[in-house]
């Protein structure tokens, strides 16, 4: 039900920003139509309730600055391990170094090298430095499963995507 | 520093050292938009990040800065998309399917009761109309903004608005009825603000 006016003019007119001539169209309309009337009056105050409870949260902080603080540490971490990482093309030597210097990044050097390993171990060789492209996706799983554990599921999913050759 | 002028800065000289003042004014933003959407606060936190490495990697593409929340919500919408596809493997995400799953979380998931009263309302709505309440009276987008979020005309946004309104109307209403003392506490505000204004 909008009468003689568009879904746009009523939206406008409650904005306050509908053309001097609509609002006077309006204000000529409402105050002989009960029924729209009623409906400006039932939009209004559903707008006053919206905008109180709006303001609950825009002026409620759901985040601690810490949390603040350990996402931006996190986006850090990744723009680092942009500028770390090797071209797709990359060779299997190239592709550890890298997933070697994300792990120390995210959870330190002895870590690193311990998970590097702990991944390769059971394919054709327990020396990561001598897998090759065959396994590579069996290690990159290990490995994403394993950086789940030690740096949680954000750490994971950057090994993941990055370690891909 | 404030939001505006962090915005200014950033836009101006996008470094890492520039983006550290605004990312703590739109990690919040994102984090809530997500949460009223009906993620749950984890995966909000990681979608609000990965937004933010976009809105880094790209600040400097950006064409109208004055439309930059349009372009911020533009990527936080597609990043949900994004992760909807991955998650259910469908090619096209239609964000009404999610409506189930997401509803139910906004009855659960937020962290006041005074807040859990939008979410209740907002539960109520379909995810595209959740969007527009979210954007135009929580984030306070202009239409322009909204339109380059949604990536509808603004034509369009007034008039989904206005269907919106009308909706929430209903469910307010609904819940007044309900509790009568709360309508009275309503009016009372309303009233004192009408005689402040």
């Amino acid at each position: 039900m909008t009468h003689e006016f568009t879904e746009k003019d009523w939206n406008d007119y409650l904005d306050g920003r509908a053309e001097a001539g609509t609002e006077a169209r309006f204000e000529r309309h409402l105050s002989a139509c009960s029924e729209c009337a009623d409906l400006r009056r039932r939009l209004r105050l559903a707008e006053g309730q919206l905008r109180l409870q709006s303001g609950y949260w825009q002026h409620t902080p759901v985040l601690a600055d810490a949390q603040i603080e350990a996402a931006w540490q996190r986006v850090v971490t990744r723009l680092r391990a942009d500028e770390l990482a090797p071209e797709r093309s990359a060779s299997i030597p190239e592709r550890l170094r890298f997933l070697e210097d994300l792990l120390m990044l995210l959870c330190g050097t002895r870590t690193a090298t311990n998970a590097l390993r702990a991944a390769a171990k059971g394919l054709s060789t327990d020396a990561p430095e001598q897998l090759s492209r065959d396994h590579w996706p069996q290690f990159l799983t290990n490995l994403a499963a394993i950086t789940t554990i030690m740096c949680g599921k954000t750490g994971a999913q950057l090994v993941w995507e990055s370690g891909k050759l | 520093m404030g939001e505006k002028l962090a915005l200014k800065q950033f836009l101006h000289t996008p470094t890492e050292d520039g983006f550290r003042p605004l990312f703590g004014y739109l990690y919040p933003r994102l984090h809530r938009f997500y949460l009223l959407q009906g993620l749950e606060t984890m995966l909000a936190e990681d979608l609000a990040q990965e937004v933010l490495l976009i809105v880094y990697r790209k600040a400097a593409e950006l064409r109208q800065p004055e439309l930059f929340y349009g372009w911020l919500f533009q990527i936080a919408r597609h990043e949900m998309a994004r992760y909807w596809r991955r998650k259910t493997k469908l090619e096209l995400v239609s964000f009404e399917l999610l409506s189930a799953e997401l509803t139910a979380r906004l009855t659960t998931e937020l962290p006041l009761a005074e807040q859990s009263r939008l979410a209740n309302w907002l539960a109520q709505l379909e995810p595209v109309e959740r969007e527009i309440v979210s954007l135009r009276f929580i984030d306070e987008l202009s239409y322009d903004e909204i339109a380059l979020a949604l990536a509808i005309p603004i034509g369009t946004v007034k008039s989904r608005l206005f269907h919106v309104r009308k909706k929430l109307a209903a469910i307010i209403e609904g819940e007044f009825h309900r509790d009568r003392t709360t309508l009275n506490q309503t009016l009372g505000l309303l009233e004192k603000q009408r005689e402040k204004g």
